[in-house]
């Protein structure tokens, strides 16, 4: 995928374009962490959101995606990653998430104490993109250990140790799903210190495009249905007659993907989305859900090719 | 949920899957041989009100429910309506060729060959091998009969009607009738809406009864302005009997009722009695006024579980939701403890042991704790005034108590009211009984409510829990009132009604000497915007207003966060 002809193709400023480009050869990545550079395989779709990402990084903010699930947080985070040049480091946030997992914590090496640096120190030295994923799983606690990197001091103080200076490439971007059961509020202290970008959920034509593009050999009459099923099954999840478990994006992505492989439809979407719902009633308006867009015996060769 | 309710609201489902719309009430729905919800006619069912203005069938589909063959007629307008709308939605979604083709397969499987002809198995039978592409019995009446039934997609509402109407003129010889079916859906599709409709509030099913005397039922609940003046007390077998008639008998023995009573039943609750029951019936016959009390309040039962059974998918499904943020709620809460690991802060008091024994562990790692144990006591407004919403309340309780339970903490609940200076409090589930959650669908609301003197009893109740974490969640209207009159000075006359800025007053108090005790009261407030001041007041921040139940998870992790973090 041609991230840059992508961008070009939604729209987006050409003046934002070149400065992300002037950005990212005045900051080349290291060496060791080039190989962090993400290569996405999907393209996040959705001018606006772009433009208001790229100027908020550009402007030395961090960011704070937060939208509902299936809105393309990760995919943007990935994107922009990217486009930016940068190493990424993901950090998964649960309850359990101490400032030592963020920073790094003492251990001994040849008899030694040495400081093992954790992924938000190595992030801060390689100018790299952190992405803090759901962050508002995690305790606030944990997260007050970010708020001087997150500041305008961007220095990480750990006690005993030199303190550590954020290169002037580093960023990071939480992501939150306030639609999760299981996710609380951040507090403001931390919010403060975030340019919070307000993800819009996936419009069918862009669904449409993401399908198209990430399986080129899908038809297009099929794209619609697979578009269509999503938004079938978002409309029964808001109306409070599913859980948002089988609303997932990512589950209907690989079940087209094994569908190409092969697998049955019933198999593949049974897989990707009927079964997320682990309550027996919800599975059966799932499936009956998918039964009404896609055919349970459609065979590859109707789904797929010129 | 038995299978019925299950297949019914799988068959809804898929009929709003089709609409496109979660709103609407289809008056239909389809179900096979075997019961279970068919999911191609539900689809073509929930198309019908994506395309067309549904009301404008309302008139005919009305009237055929008034005729002998009724059901013959909806089932051919909706065949010939399958037709108009498998055209339409075809295009858009290519899986309706294969779901038709499915269905035809099962109904002639469910159509015998040899059904009396004319019948709407033999018709159900040729279209389904119309459909299959079979070959249709050589029989120009079916073919007519279908022919007239492919209706066209580009037909509008009345188009459909007519052509409906001349088909069965033509073919059944049942009389046109538009004109009589327009009057009689006058009538029959009405609906009542929220802003137009009438009313009905049900009466307060429990009496007041007389002062110093045996009850009358002809009299009874007619005080006059001099009674509602004198302070006095319904004599005590009198009174006992009634309320063990409605409630249940005491759960307490004589001496401890006493001790209660002699404990709280003091200062403004001075002429006030109690009773603590389990709902356990009396060993004889109740009295006739009793009696007609009991009846309405296992009516209402009814009403409670069947209310819960209908809306059954989004109770699951909110249960499901509270469970998992209560579960992520309590882990946070959890206190870490330190313990030794190879990794994390170096602890100088055991660095030594590094370089003379060789040991690694000399770093302190942090790590949850066991929850503190909380228990949770769930106060309902069982008054009168709760009278238009009783269903709503005992479904709402239900669910906090059964995500509670999933969550392993212990949960009682229990309603109040008074009846003739007497608070009643029913213990309708008890700590450590799970297998009793269904007994919160026995509340009943009736009679008077003296809120204060309610908390106050919670809290003597409560002080016999062993969980350091005591919290009180209370469904009410924050709209304290009692027929038993605030005292003043000793002489039985004269004192101050028990509603107003007294009853709030002395609900706050009581709220605040609950706090004082360790014991977090928090509301759900189930009153209207009149009340609200009222609310505020007794419980401060320790509030919710929940407008739908689809805000209830949300409303009550908030509340029982912000009382967990104060604990």
């Amino acid at each position: 995928m041609d991230i840059w002809k992508e961008l070009q193709d939604e729209g987006m400023d050409h003046a934002l374009m070149e400065e992300i480009r002037r950005f990212a050869a005045a900051h080349p990545a290291p060496q060791e962490a080039a190989a962090r550079i993400p290569k996405p395989h999907y393209f996040y779709y959705g001018r606006e959101v772009w433009e208001s990402a790229a100027a908020a990084l550009l402007c030395g903010q961090h960011l704070l995606l937060a939208g509902p699930k299936a809105t393309g947080k990760n995919v943007l985070a990935e994107n922009l990653a990217a486009v930016f040049g940068r190493p990424m480091w993901d950090v998964s946030m649960y309850v359990n998430v101490d400032a030592a997992a963020l920073i790094g914590a003492d251990t001994l090496q040849k008899g030694e104490v040495v400081f093992r640096e954790g992924p938000i120190c190595r992030c801060a030295h390689a100018g790299g993109f952190g992405v803090l994923d759901e962050v508002n799983m995690a305790r606030n606690e944990a997260l007050a250990v970010l708020h001087a990197a997150l500041d305008h001091r961007r220095v990480i103080d750990v006690p005993g140790y030199e303190r550590i200076e954020l290169d002037e490439a580093t960023r990071f971007i939480g992501t939150m799903n306030y639609g999760y059961a299981g996710t609380r509020e951040l507090n403001e202290a931390l919010v403060s210190r975030f340019a919070v970008l307000d993800m819009p959920v996936i419009s069918d034509e862009n669904l449409r495009k993401l399908l198209s593009r990430g399986f080129p050999a899908l038809k297009p009459q099929w794209a619609e249905q697979f578009a269509l099923l999503f938004q079938d099954l978002r409309t029964k999840c808001d109306s409070g007659e599913i859980s948002s478990k089988a609303v997932d994006l990512r589950g209907l992505l690989t079940a087209v993907q094994l569908m190409e492989k092969g697998l049955s439809a019933s198999q593949a979407l049974h897989l990707g989305i009927v079964n997320k719902a682990f309550e027996p009633f919800e599975r059966h308006l799932v499936a009956d859900t998918v039964q009404a867009r896609i055919p349970q015996d459609i065979s590859g060769a109707q789904l797929f090719g010129a | 949920m038995d299978r019925q309710e299950w297949e019914s609201r799988r068959a809804l489902n898929q009929i709003w899957n089709g609409a496109g719309r979660y709103t609407i009430s289809p008056e239909l729905e389809a179900l096979d041989t075997q019961g279970n919800a068919a999911l191609y006619f539900n689809t073509v069912l929930g198309l019908a009100w994506r395309y067309y203005n549904v009301s404008r069938f309302q008139p005919m589909l009305h009237a055929f429910q008034q005729q002998p063959r009724g059901e013959l007629y909806t089932d051919l307008f909706w065949m010939g309506l399958e037709s108009a709308l498998y055209a339409k939605e075809l295009p858009k979604r290519p899986a309706l060729a294969v779901l038709r083709q499915q269905y035809a397969e099962l109904t002639l499987e469910q159509c015998r060959p040899g059904a009396e002809r004319e019948s709407l198995e033999s018709l159900r039978r040729a279209w389904a091998q119309r459909v299959l592409g079979q070959m249709v019995q050589q029989d120009s009446w079916y073919s007519g009969v279908l022919d007239a039934l492919t209706f066209s997609p580009d037909w509008d509402e009345q188009e459909l009607v007519r052509k409906t109407e001349e088909a069965l003129f033509r073919y059944f010889h049942r009389a046109r009738r538009s004109m009589t079916d327009r009057q009689w859906a006058a009538w029959v599709g009405r609906s009542i809406t929220k802003n137009g409709g009438i009313h009905l509030v049900r009466p307060n099913a429990l009496r007041a009864l007389a002062r110093g005397a045996a009850p009358n039922s002809a009299g009874a609940g007619k005080g006059g302005g001099l009674l509602s003046f004198l302070q006095g007390r319904t004599p005590e077998p009198v009174l006992r009997r009634y309320v063990e008639d409605c409630f249940g008998v005491s759960a307490l023995s004589p001496d401890q009722l006493a001790e209660a009573q002699h404990e709280l039943c003091t200062g403004v609750h001075r002429n006030c009695r109690l009773h603590v029951t389990r709902g356990v019936p009396p060993k004889r016959q109740p009295s006739p006024e009793a009696a007609w009390d009991a009846e309405n309040f296992r009516r209402q039962r009814q009403k409670n579980r069947a209310y819960y059974q209908a809306h059954l998918a989004q109770n699951r499904m909110t249960i499901a939701q509270l469970t998992q943020k209560l579960q992520n709620t309590l882990l946070l809460q959890l206190e870490e403890d330190t313990t030794t690991a190879l990794s994390g802060r170096l602890q100088g008091s055991l660095a030594w042991r590094a370089s003379a024994l060789g040991e690694e562990r000399i770093f302190s790692h942090n790590q949850p704790n066991r929850p503190g144990e909380l228990s949770v006591d769930i106060l309902l407004d069982g008054s009168a005034s709760q009278n238009r919403q009783q269903e709503k309340l005992a479904a709402q309780a239900y669910l906090i108590v059964e995500s509670l339970s999933r969550c392993h903490i212990p949960v009682r609940v229990t309603a109040f009211c008074s009846v003739s200076g007497c608070t009643v409090m029913q213990l309708l589930r008890d700590y450590d009984h799970p297998e009793e959650n269904d007994r919160v669908f026995d509340y009943v609301a009736a009679g008077w409510n003296r809120d204060g003197l309610a908390l106050r009893t919670m809290g003597w109740l409560m002080r016999h829990s062993t969980c350091e974490n005591r919290l009180l969640i209370i469904l009410s209207d924050a709209s304290p009132n009692d027929d038993q009159r605030i005292p003043v000075g000793a002489l039985p006359l004269g004192g101050y009604s028990y509603c107003g800025k007294r009853g709030v007053q002395d609900t706050a108090d009581e709220a605040a000497a609950l706090r004082r005790q360790g014991i977090q009261p928090v509301c759900i407030f189930t009153g209207s915007d009149q009340e609200l001041d009222s609310a505020r007041k007794i419980y401060g921040h320790a509030l919710e207003r929940i407008p739908t139940v689809g805000w209830f998870a949300d409303a009550l992790t908030r509340l029982i966060r912000g009382q967990l973090h104060g604990l």
